[in-house]
């Protein structure tokens, strides 16, 4: 009868599942061990370290892979593969290799490998976010045994800040290799403090201590990382024990987690800036409009516009009611402790009358209309803080229309979306982090005028520019003396804040939590490593 | 799963259509003799009335953001606004919203999208799937080709490539819902179409010489109607609930005009934290307005299958 | 009949052509990856030489016929982000979407096919009134609402249940599952019911439908009245006809289960596919993107031409095709 096939089908599948799931109950007998289990908001996209450098690789990079020069918590210099550097003029650095590091495999780590290492990190095939920004300046030039010259184009006062970026490979196993045999471990061989066991895309990435590392012995053996995106789940995930420590808790979270028994949090500020730009350039603006719809003047052009803006602003409120405290309300380009902060530039105290008065005397006694443009996905809580700051600035009469779009739709707009490729928005929310551990990045990319021969101000999306800030960053990018250049860069901050280039509006704290048996101290570069983290007592 | 493929869903509620149309007063009465269907109805009712009104029934405007304050945000119910003077009845979210009043809002758009997107939809597919059988041959290889290859595409992937195209914005999502749902009704009009297309009448309005978009409209159409209505309804809540999961996503409705959806997900992040209120409330809201619909949609399609009186 | 699965098979690729270009027009209206991920230190000259790069400033029918080139090459092309083949990045995470679709299948019909059948048998009892309106609740209520409702009682509540991940998993055949550990289960679990709450309904409600209509038959009654036992009645001569649909749909909706995986993984960062084509389209990975709607197309018209081939195989009636056409 014809029906019996149809069943035989139905009932296949039925017969073959039940087995399958007793298997598996018989099969349950390898337990984790007792090494570290970190729980990781971003996943890793690949573990080739010269592919993208963002957070989540550079993270597992720095475990498996030494860097030429090390940055410590507050992204100060530190010894790394060198023992020691000096610039022998204003264009030549030489760096002295430790004695003793070795490879995984056993090998010694030479001048040969830097210079490789240097080669390849500039030349993998489609990696967007890579190291040419670093090193496109520089050669490389063997010495002796022991020492590297690096001789840049002109002046370069951060040679070795910019060298922390870049993962040192070895040659013998890098030399041709794909990011495939870095994701396999085939050619996963660094001299960091870990050495790579296996990666399971999307799931885990589980790395073994390098009992032979030239540096502080980490206190785990065994290290896994996992990617939990879900910010809801990563908590979920602490608090049933399944990982030691996560990053990136929900502003959501914290109130919740500090009552929870067994578990504190690790904060620590971000080398990040989040902040608002305006349309500085063209002289009517796409997004302001007079309250009746018609064009007016681009209104972000006179300062007092920007001043009543920046005035309207409780920075501290975001930062403690939207963030939960996951941020620090801002002053500057960059947060205290990190080179080029200006202590003399504080946060400026909200004041709305006065803020309503600026406007007035601007000539915009009734406030305008703006569209406030802003990514959704790309900051903690970024639609909620675009929200926020189109409150505030509705009590100074200023309309403000909010448009939160995921990144991929705002950062084409943000940089190119305009007629003629020129940046779109007229008020915008984005951010600029420090990388570099020092000012010159945001001064350089962000102040400086937008200006493509000499490749400055590429990140400037508001067209600011200001003739005097800028020769005044330059003057500082060619000063190698660190002091001289720090008075040269806080004065560039003082200046770009007075004159409202932009609105510093937080910066994020990274948020950790981990079990209390654990000890950790927080990053400011983002990152979380396995190294940083001790048994408590 | 919030929906499916049409292919189902028109297995799961397709009707035959009517023999005959049976009076009003009688179908009336067969739909009030269902209490659960009654519930349906009034809640809908009231839904319906709230969304309508809802700028007279809540205390806050809560799209308008000088009317919320963030210092009020992440109160709990019952608190009251320190500058309105108002009760937060089922509190606050983080940027300061009173929550009923955003509910009620929320409402207004969600039914909106879902009312507006399961008309467009069924006028066009509708017309679309009519016009295939009655034309037939090559007319009707055509559309249906076109409608095969829409519904080979699951909705979800369909409206996300759409939105993502086109940005976010209640219009968007309208438009990403129509295009992601008119080939449910092409197919189910079509399959209406052809029984009715084979009956006698249509050959005879035929030989008589009417025009054919008379046929079409005159007698074709009402004779579908009823299917089309049971599947309208059930899209209606289908449409909410995906405008609520693409929202969910991330790629909805703007974050300062939240859906009930939008307010869910938002609010959902304050969930481990007890501050429950943000997201099980509007909730709440969807899970009634949803329910309503099915309760008076499976009602309609029991009276408007004929083969109950079997 | 052959003749018509050729013509079918043809008429999917050319769905599959039509899709491609549709999202290949449609990615290229939105942008690239490069502004999104370029290092924030590069110049702007760095940036002309990556779009350069990846011929981002050639005209899209130049990229689309590079993309068509490398298909007839087999290639589908290299993920903007993982920086491997397009096509292996998905069938990496392809497991872990098949088990949570195959589980979630299969709780759908086993739970959803007895209480179809009893709701059918006693339809005026109020356990049946309870489970219709139940699966009223499961068919229209959104799947990301349940997830979420489901991590709040059973994670964080009462704390029984991971609330996502894929926990610990075993090799087989070469690849990660999670169906094979004690530890997996418990993951697979609360995200399987998730997925499988929609077709369980759709199941329990085709399945009341059909004993509905099958009971007052003639056969059934005969069967009754030659004095065989009420058990071999229903489950005999009564499921055998009710579950045909019921096969066809779980057939059927086996590839949208995979489709909407989309929102249940990433409610419960199951690292499979759907999440990944999350990821993909917030980034831009317009291979990866591209890559997985093509699987996905092919997977519906293989579902549906190999249902239709049953169909016709197992009913001479129906002419080929015929299923669902009128």
């Amino acid at each position: 009868m014809k029906t019996d096939r149809r069943m035989f089908l139905g009932g296949l599948g039925l017969a073959l599942m039940p087995g399958a799931l007793l298997r598996g109950a018989a099969a349950y007998a390898v337990t984790p061990d007792g090494g570290l289990v970190i729980g990781m908001a971003s996943e890793t996209s690949s573990i080739d370290p010269h592919w993208h450098i963002v957070t989540a690789n550079s993270s597992v990079s720095q475990h498996i892979f030494d860097r030429l020069v090390h940055m410590d918590e507050h992204q100060g210099v530190v010894p790394g593969l060198a023992e020691s550097w000096k610039a022998i003029d204003d264009t030549t650095w030489e760096f002295t290799l430790r004695a003793g590091a070795s490879f995984h495999d056993g090998a010694p780590v030479t001048v040969e490998d830097l210079i490789f290492t240097y080669e390849r990190a500039q030349n993998v095939q489609g990696a967007i976010f890579n190291l040419r920004a670093y090193l496109g300046d520089k050669t490389f030039e063997k010495v002796d045994e022991r020492r590297l010259r690096v001789i840049t184009k002109s002046a370069n006062p951060i040679v070795p800040n910019e060298l922390t970026a870049v993962a040192i490979i070895s040659k013998a196993h890098g030399e041709g290799a794909s990011s495939e045999d870095y994701n396999s471990g085939k050619a996963t061989i660094g001299s960091g403090p870990y050495r790579f066991v296996s990666y399971t895309p999307g799931q885990s990435i589980v790395l073994a201590r390098n009992d032979a590392y030239w540096g502080p012995k980490p206190a785990w053996a065994k290290v896994e990382i996992r990617p939990i995106a879900n910010g809801g789940s990563r908590v979920a995930a602490l608090q049933s024990g399944d990982v030691a420590l996560i990053d990136s808790v929900p502003p959501a979270d914290m109130a919740h987690l500090a009552g929870v028994s067994g578990i504190k949090t690790t904060k620590a500020t971000a080398n990040r800036m989040v902040f608002l730009f305006f349309d500085h350039n063209r002289e009517t603006t796409p997004y302001a409009k007079a309250n009746d719809g018609s064009e007016i003047p681009n209104p972000f052009r006179d300062l007092r516009v920007r001043q009543a803006f920046n005035l309207a602003l409780d920075k501290a409120a975001i930062a403690n009611r939207i963030l939960s405290d996951a941020g620090e309300a801002a002053s500057q380009l960059v947060p205290e402790g990190i080179f080029g902060f200006n202590p003399e530039v504080s946060v400026t105290k909200a004041d709305a009358a006065k803020a309503k008065a600026l406007l007035a005397e601007a000539g915009f006694p009734e406030g305008f209309t703006v569209t406030l443009h802003g990514p959704n996905d790309r900051f903690i809580r970024d639609s909620a803080v675009l929200q926020a700051t189109a409150q505030m600035l509705a009590r100074i009469g200023v309309k403000v229309e909010v448009d939160a779009m995921p990144s991929n739709i705002f950062y084409k707009r943000a940089s190119s979306g305009g007629p003629d490729g020129v940046p779109e928005f007229s008020f915008f929310l984005v951010g600029y982090g420090a990388a570099t551990g020092e000012s010159s990045g945001p001064l350089r990319n962000l102040i400086h005028s937008y200006d493509k021969s000499k490749g400055y101000g590429s990140n400037n999306r508001g067209r600011y520019s200001n003739r005097e800030i800028d020769a005044l960053i330059e003057k500082g990018m060619a000063t190698v003396d660190d002091t001289a250049r720090k008075a040269i860069f806080e004065e560039c901050a003082g200046r770009a804040i007075a004159d409202v280039a932009l609105v510093p509006l937080y910066y994020p704290i990274s948020v950790w939590a981990e079990s209390d048996t654990l000890a950790f101290a927080g990053r400011s570069d983002e990152r979380t490593l396995a190294m940083d983290v001790q048994p408590a007592g | 799963m919030s929906d499916t493929t049409p292919a189902v869903t028109s297995a799961a509620t397709s009707v035959p259509a009517a023999e005959g149309a049976r009076p009003s007063r009688e179908l009336l009465q067969a739909f009030l003799a269902s209490p659960s269907a009654v519930i349906g109805l009034v809640l809908l009712g009231i839904c319906v009335v709230a969304a309508v009104f809802a700028p007279w029934i809540v205390p806050q405007n809560p799209y308008d953001l000088i009317q919320l304050d963030i210092l009020d945000g992440q109160l709990p119910p019952g608190s009251v606004s320190a500058a309105g003077g108002y009760t937060y009845l089922l509190g606050t979210d983080d940027q300061g919203r009173d929550m009923f009043s955003a509910i009620v809002y929320g409402l207004r758009i969600s039914l909106g999208v879902g009312v507006i997107s399961a008309l467009c939809a069924a006028v066009i597919g509708a017309s679309l799937g009519l016009f295939a059988a009655y034309r037939g041959g090559r007319t009707e290889g055509a559309i249906m080709r076109l409608v095969d290859l829409q519904l080979s595409f699951p909705t979800i992937l369909m409206a996300l490539m759409i939105l993502a195209l086109l940005g976010k914005g209640v219009g968007n999502v309208v438009l990403a819902l129509i295009l992601a749902e008119w080939a449910t009704f092409a197919r189910a009009a079509r399959g209406a179409g052809l029984v009715e297309t084979r009956k006698e009448y249509i050959e005879a309005s035929a030989v008589l010489g009417l025009p054919s978009w008379r046929i079409l409209l005159r007698h074709l159409l009402p004779n579908c109607i009823p299917p089309l209505i049971v599947i309208a309804t059930v899209q209606v809540a289908r449409a909410i609930s995906l405008e609520a999961t693409l929202s969910f996503l991330g790629v909805g409705v703007p974050v300062t005009e939240p859906s009930l959806g939008l307010l869910i997900s938002s609010g959902f992040q304050f969930m481990f934290s007890g501050l429950y209120w943000m997201s099980f409330y509007p909730g709440l809201a969807l899970l009634l307005i949803i329910v309503a619909i099915n309760l008076v949609g499976d009602r309609l399609r029991d009276i408007l299958n004929p083969r109950r009186d079997a | 009949m052959f003749a018509s699965i050729a013509q079918r098979i043809l008429q999917g690729l050319f769905v599959m052509f039509c899709m491609t270009l549709i999202v290949f027009a449609g990615m290229h209206a939105i942008g690239d990856p490069v502004d999104m991920l370029i290092s924030p230190q590069a110049t702007q000259a760095e940036r002309a030489r990556l779009i350069a790069e990846f011929g981002f400033d050639k005209p899209l029918w130049v990229q689309y016929g590079r993309f068509l080139w490398g298909l007839v090459h087999l290639d589908l092309g290299t993920s903007y982000i993982f920086n491997q083949p397009a096509l292996q990045v998905i069938v990496q995470r392809l497991p872990a979407t098949l088990e949570l679709a195959v589980l979630a299948t299969l709780i759908s019909v086993v739970v959803g096919v007895p209480l179809g059948l009893y709701a059918g048998l006693r339809p005026h009892s109020a356990l049946s009134r309870l489970i219709m309106g139940g699966s009223i609740l499961g068919f229209s209520l959104p799947t990301f609402w349940i997830g979420m409702m489901m991590i709040m009682l059973f994670s964080v509540k009462l704390g029984w249940l991971p609330s996502g991940g894929r926990g610990e998993t075993l090799r087989a055949l070469g690849v990660e599952w999670s169906f094979l550990t004690v530890d997996g289960l418990r993951h697979l679990l609360l995200p399987a019911v998730n997925l499988a709450l929609f077709n369980m309904s759709l199941i329990l409600r085709l399945t009341r439908a059909g004993v509905a209509e099958v009971m007052p038959m003639d056969y059934v009654r005969l069967a009754r009245a030659k004095g065989l036992s009420n058990g071999r009645v229903i489950f005999v001569h009564v499921l055998k006809n009710v579950l045909i649909p019921v096969v066809t749909v779980v057939g059927l909706e086996f590839g949208s289960v995979i489709a909407f995986s989309v929102v249940t993984e990433t409610i419960y960062s199951w690292p499979g596919m759907g999440k990944l084509i999350i990821d993909s389209i917030n980034l831009l990975d317009r291979p990866i993107i591209v890559a997985y709607l093509m699987i996905i197309v092919l997977l519906f018209i293989t579902i549906n031409l190999v249902v239709d081939i049953i169909y016709t195989l197992l009913d001479p009636r129906v002419r080929f095709g015929a299923r669902g056409k009128s």
